[in-house]
């Protein structure tokens, strides 16, 4: 391995050996505001590192292959640097989450958060540099693999409320089974693409396909099993089943980092899968795409048409948003394809993000310690993840009900918001690519869409008739998470209103 | 020197839209509703900028200069292929002569208002839509292409609809301001439709390159004729002309200054003006010139009967507006271009001064209206009593007041028009007997006689600020007549000639005439048309030739009854039908999510089975 080599994965590097130092740490200082530093100072210092590959990679223009495992190019950067972005939202928010609900004189272990937030990041870069199905298959794991106690973590902070612990451990469990399930499929795919090409890096396997006269359908199966995996990782329908169960289960944190940095991971996998080996001019597998990104859309926004859990609903709505996003995959080998996916996944990070993360500090504001048997906290009300709980939001906290009324719109893809001109990218590459059918699926899906997203807006509205201005109590959330809502939104509002900026980035890479 | 006046431009109309702004937006930053004095600051103040700015460019530009132009493109407004609109302003003569009367009548009534809204919930209401009002007034008068007139067009007519419905809590108010709304709405789409005719002919709105295009064009061109008879609905719904002139009367529901400066002064006039701007339009077709001159004279005498048998003081004023833009149309129709806008400044004085002292005597009555309650009043109101006077004399044209000149002008063009006797001509002579009857009935009716039931409780309501625009108008509209617009050069037509001394002998008799006959019948009997029944006749005059009761049954009716039976709108079960398609499917898919782990591995694999099935397939 040459140093330049070196130098390409260095925010690899990075994120490893702030792994390492986290753990080092953890033995000697039990701090979690150490811990939490920690992990932001890593996040930023492989943010740096990614600046300085791409800076390399600029000036010799060539991408670099590291040990015949990774692809280091501007794309993957792109992508990384993206969810290295999110990780610091995530951090943020993680940080209210745990500080709410972990009592250091108790046996709560809030470091444990970031280390698995780190390892998560890692495999997650890992799986966006992968040039092999063997780094595919660990990076894939290891993400997986620090996701799940990451999803059951509300157990570990023991100050939760019971119920909260419940679903929590029961979301960890449910995405554990299922996912093993996926993987195993996922690996015997592998198997099968093997013993059809003989190869398994991504090279070799798209000279096999281009030297066989057609596609052998043992290639096929195991094209079509690897993509269920993929498929279970983006939860399309119908593999999208577990979505809302562990979604509504889990920290809200980590809602946030499997709905953005787990989904994109893949999808960036899935982009480099099918433009490296070609597979694009495959019917078969475009088709099961395209039947998955219709029955995603319309499912998704049926499922989330008269759903009460606002987290359930963001579930739903993801499941929708991938779907729109295939859209643009689907036009094929194209840069305006391309360039659609990019934008409408960044559009995705940013409000998928804004909105758990306002969700989440909401219901943070909304515990209260109470003198309850265990000393744990409980809700003030009776669960604040009910649509009713957001009832007149906008008198008690305008800012927040703002910041959350823009990621709404956003996510309908009212003009103005970043969402909008992701969608528009999407219907100009299905009007490109002559897609009639998904454009039809879009705009059934947008509409039933708007219904849920306006009907929760009209709720954040609404006012208690008798209850006068001031006696509404506001909503506290810590400056740090103001900070990060309002930044977020004003992105939102940046790329909304100057797509430029960003397009002309994409349109670089 | 025209490049330092012309960015001054803008703010004429900017000005008053500005205080509306500020007006609506002060209890954003203020929770309670602001002291009167602050809304009547910043509701007066700004249309009194704008009329000083007006004055001062009329002072140094226009004065001496009768071909003064001067324009001012203020940023792209429309671009989409080859229509291109640009938020442009053009003022000549004649946008000053409007300008003039818009602003300064404007600020006249403006500060007449801030006394008689004393004490009202919606002051600040009051003067955020009277400010607005102005704005888009001058929007439209300045405008230098259609679409832009259209837009202040309109504007003026959403300021109409809110300020007849301003006291909006009486229903009957809501539903003048809905008639208004929706009678001058049919108009405005004929002349939607005429814009669009024009641009898809000429391929642009520009007024100024529309009226050298007309006027090169082949005479009687069915085009020209067609687009001019449009622009001609659009004028005659928004002057309250035949057959459109149904809302006005009613439209006296509103407050009396709103009466004086929207549905007298300024915006009813919008068709004349908007004719007289086009006139290279409508010269190039005969049948649209000899329509309009027919209207007219038409409007003017149902108008005027319908003005002698009223009993609300206001109703009386309201035909009589109806009545004297007929005469402004039959000006037009017979090419009295400056006769016309000079008849229109005239009558803007004295309509706004006649308003504006009823509105002072309804207010000492307490809000009585009713012409027979009233009587004897000249005793107790003597300046009101002064300014109705003249005000009336100059509405009946009697000789050396305002109305005389400007009349006497459409007169003498209408005898002209066919070189001697004819229709037209007659029927202005017969308007004007009927104008100096109606009139100076009321005057009598109101001011003479014994006490009414109404009189007892009579409190001069006069304060400072509504007796000033009240001298003002009143010296106006006795001298205003001195006041002729340099119209020549924006219209080119020949000077009036000589018509025989008898036809000016005429034109003076015919109201003295009316003022004798009023006279005459108020003496014979105190109170005409009241004690003893009425007649057919003016029965008939009295509901404005039963018109209300022909659209009622003609079109109201028929649409209602239809309405009645799509109750159950048919094509509503479609979006019903959709949602609840989409309902179903939610409940349908939801039973799917029933958090059963076992359930969940087995949707998994059944999903994975489809898709290597589909793999078959496909």
């Amino acid at each position: 391995m040459s140093a330049r080599e070196l130098h390409a994965i260095l925010p690899l590097l990075i994120l490893s050996g702030g792994i390492l130092f986290l753990l080092l740490q953890v033995s000697f200082l039990r701090s979690h505001k150490a811990a939490a530093a920690t992990a932001v100072i890593t996040l930023i210092a492989a943010i740096a590192a990614c600046f300085d590959v791409a800076r390399t990679l600029s000036q010799s223009a060539a991408p670099i292959e590291v040990t015949g495992l990774l692809l280091i190019d501007q794309q993957a950067l792109f992508f990384c640097l993206l969810f290295l972005l999110a990780a610091l939202a995530i951090a943020v928010l993680g940080f209210s989450y745990l500080q709410k609900r972990c009592d250091s004189a108790r046996e709560s272990i809030p470091e444990a958060f970031y280390l698995l937030l780190l390892l998560v990041m890692l495999g997650a870069m890992a799986l966006v540099f992968s040039n092999h199905f063997a780094s595919v298959f660990l990076s894939m794991e290891l993400m997986s693999l620090a996701l799940y106690p990451m999803l059951g973590f509300a157990v570990t902070g023991d100050l939760s409320p019971r119920l909260e612990q419940m679903y929590s451990l029961e979301s960890g469990v449910k995405y554990l089974l299922l996912s093993a399930l996926s993987t195993a499929l996922g690996l015997f795919g592998m198997a099968l693409i093997y013993a059809a090409c003989g190869a398994l890096d991504f090279g070799g396997v798209a000279a096999a396909v281009a030297n066989l006269p057609r596609t052998p359908s043992l290639l096929l199966s195991g094209l079509t099993l690897l993509l269920i995996t993929l498929a279970f990782k983006l939860s399309l329908v119908p593999f999208h089943i577990w979505t809302p169960d562990v979604y509504q289960g889990a920290p809200s944190p980590v809602t946030a980092l499997i709905a953005t940095v787990g989904k994109g991971a893949v999808v960036a996998l899935l982009l480099r899968l099918f433009t490296e080996l070609e597979l694009f001019s495959i019917p078969a597998l475009t088709g099961l795409l395209a039947a998955a990104s219709v029955a995603s859309m319309l499912v998704g926004n049926l499922l989330a048409l008269m759903q009460k859990n606002i987290k359930r609903l963001l579930a739903y709505s993801s499941i929708a948003h991938i779907g729109y996003l295939l859209v643009a995959f689907l036009i094929g080998n194209s840069a305006f394809g391309n360039e659609a996916v990019l934008y409408y996944l960044v559009a995705y990070v940013i409000t998928t993000l804004g909105a758990f993360g306002a969700v989440g500090l909401i219901a943070d504001s909304a515990l209260a310690r109470t003198a309850g048997s265990a000393g744990e906290y409980v809700y003030t009300t009776t669960s604040p993840f009910q649509r009713d709980f957001y009832r007149g939001l906008l008198w008690r906290s305008p800012w927040l009900a703002g910041c959350l009324a823009a990621m709404l719109l956003s996510l309908a893809g009212i003009p103005l918001t970043i969402g909008f001109i992701g969608k528009f990218y999407i219907f100009a590459a299905g009007i490109q690519g002559q897609l009639r059918l998904l454009l039809a699926a879009v705009v059934i899906g947008s509409a039933i869409g708007l219904f849920y997203y306006l009907r929760l807006l009209l709720t954040m509205v609404l006012r208690e008739p008798q209850a006068p201005l001031d006696s509404i109590e506001s909503v506290r959330i810590a400056v740090s998470g103001r900070l990060l809502l309002i930044s977020l939104t004003g992105v939102l509002l940046i790329f909304g209103v100057f797509p430029q900026i960003l397009i002309d980035w994409i349109y670089t890479l | 020197m025209q490049d330092f006046f012309a960015p001054f431009l803008a703010w004429i109309p900017l000005l008053p839209l500005l205080g509306f702004v500020l007006l609506i937006a002060l209890p954003l930053f203020h929770l309670r509703e602001p002291p009167e004095a602050v809304s009547a600051v910043v509701g007066v103040g700004s249309v009194c900028l704008s009329a000083l700015l007006t004055l001062l460019i009329m002072w140094t530009l226009f004065l001496n200069n009768p071909s003064a132009v001067l324009q001012v493109s203020l940023w792209q407004w429309l671009k989409v292929g080859a229509l291109q609109l640009g938020f442009d302003f053009y003022l000549d003569w004649l946008g000053m002569a409007m300008l003039l009367v818009v602003t300064g009548v404007g600020f006249l009534i403006h500060l007449y208002s801030a006394g008689y809204m004393h004490g009202d919930d919606g002051y600040r209401r009051y003067f955020a839509y009277l400010n607005l009002f102005v704005g888009a007034m001058l929007i439209l008068v300045m405008a230098d292409n259609l679409l832009l007139l259209y837009l202040g067009w309109e504007g003026v007519g959403l300021c109409s609809y809110l300020l007849i419905g301003f006291w909006y809590r009486n229903s009957a108010n809501g539903d003048a301001a809905r008639k208004a709304f929706i009678v001058t709405r049919i108009g405005d789409t004929a002349m939607l439709l005429g814009l669009i005719l024009l641009f898809s002919q000429f391929g642009t709105l520009s007024i100024r390159a529309l009226n050298t295009a007309a006027a090169s064009a082949p005479a009687n061109n069915l085009t020209v004729t067609l687009a001019a008879l449009l622009l001609l609905g659009g004028a005659v719904g928004k002057s309250a002309q035949l057959p459109l002139q149904t809302w006005l009367p009613d439209a006296m529901a509103g407050p009396t200054p709103v009466s004086a400066l929207i549905h007298a002064a300024t915006m009813v006039t919008a068709g004349v003006y908007l004719i007289a701007r086009m006139h290279p339009l409508f010269n190039a077709s005969e049948t649209a010139m000899s329509a309009v001159g027919i209207v007219g004279a038409l409007t003017l005498l149902l108008a005027g009967f319908s003005a002698m048998v009223q009993s609300d003081i206001k109703r009386v004023l309201a035909y009589s507006t109806i009545s004297q833009i007929g005469y402004m149309f039959l000006a037009l129709g017979v090419g009295a271009w400056t006769g016309a806008i000079f008849h229109l400044m005239t009558h803007a004085f004295f309509k706004a001064l006649l308003f504006l002292s009823a509105g002072s005597v309804i207010l000492s009555l307490h809000h009585e209206q009713s012409l027979f309650s009233m009587g004897g009043l000249r005793r107790k109101l003597p300046f009101t009593f002064g300014c109705f006077a003249i005000g009336c004399a100059s509405l009946a044209a009697l000789p050396f007041t305002a109305g005389f000149y400007s009349k006497d002008q459409i007169l003498l063009k209408a005898w002209e028009y066919q070189g001697g006797f004819n229709g037209i001509w007659f029927t202005g002579i017969l308007g004007a007997l009927i104008t100096g009857f109606y009139s100076f009935r009321l005057l009598f009716l109101v001011f003479f006689g014994n006490d009414g039931p109404a009189s007892a409780q009579c409190k001069d309501a006069n304060n400072g600020v509504m007796t000033l625009p009240l001298s003002v108008l009143a010296v106006l509209a006795l001298f205003g007549g001195l006041l002729t617009p340099p119209l020549q050069r924006v219209f080119t037509q020949a000077p009036a000639g000589h018509a025989p001394l008898w036809v000016e002998g005429v034109a003076i008799a015919a109201p003295i005439l009316g003022l004798a006959l009023a006279w005459l019948l108020f003496r014979h009997n105190t109170s005409p048309m009241e004690s003893r029944g009425k007649s057919a006749l003016e029965k008939l005059w009295f509901s404005g030739w039963g018109f209300d009761w022909l659209y009622h049954r003609l079109l109201v009716q028929p649409l209602t009854s239809l309405a009645r039976i799509n109750r159950n709108d048919i094509l509503n079960s479609i979006y019903n039908g959709t949602a609840f398609i989409c309902r179903q499917l939610h409940n349908l898919l939801s039973t799917s999510q029933n958090g059963l782990i076992r359930w969940y591995i087995a949707s998994f694999t059944c999903g994975a089975i489809i898709f290597l099935a589909l793999l078959v397939v496909l």
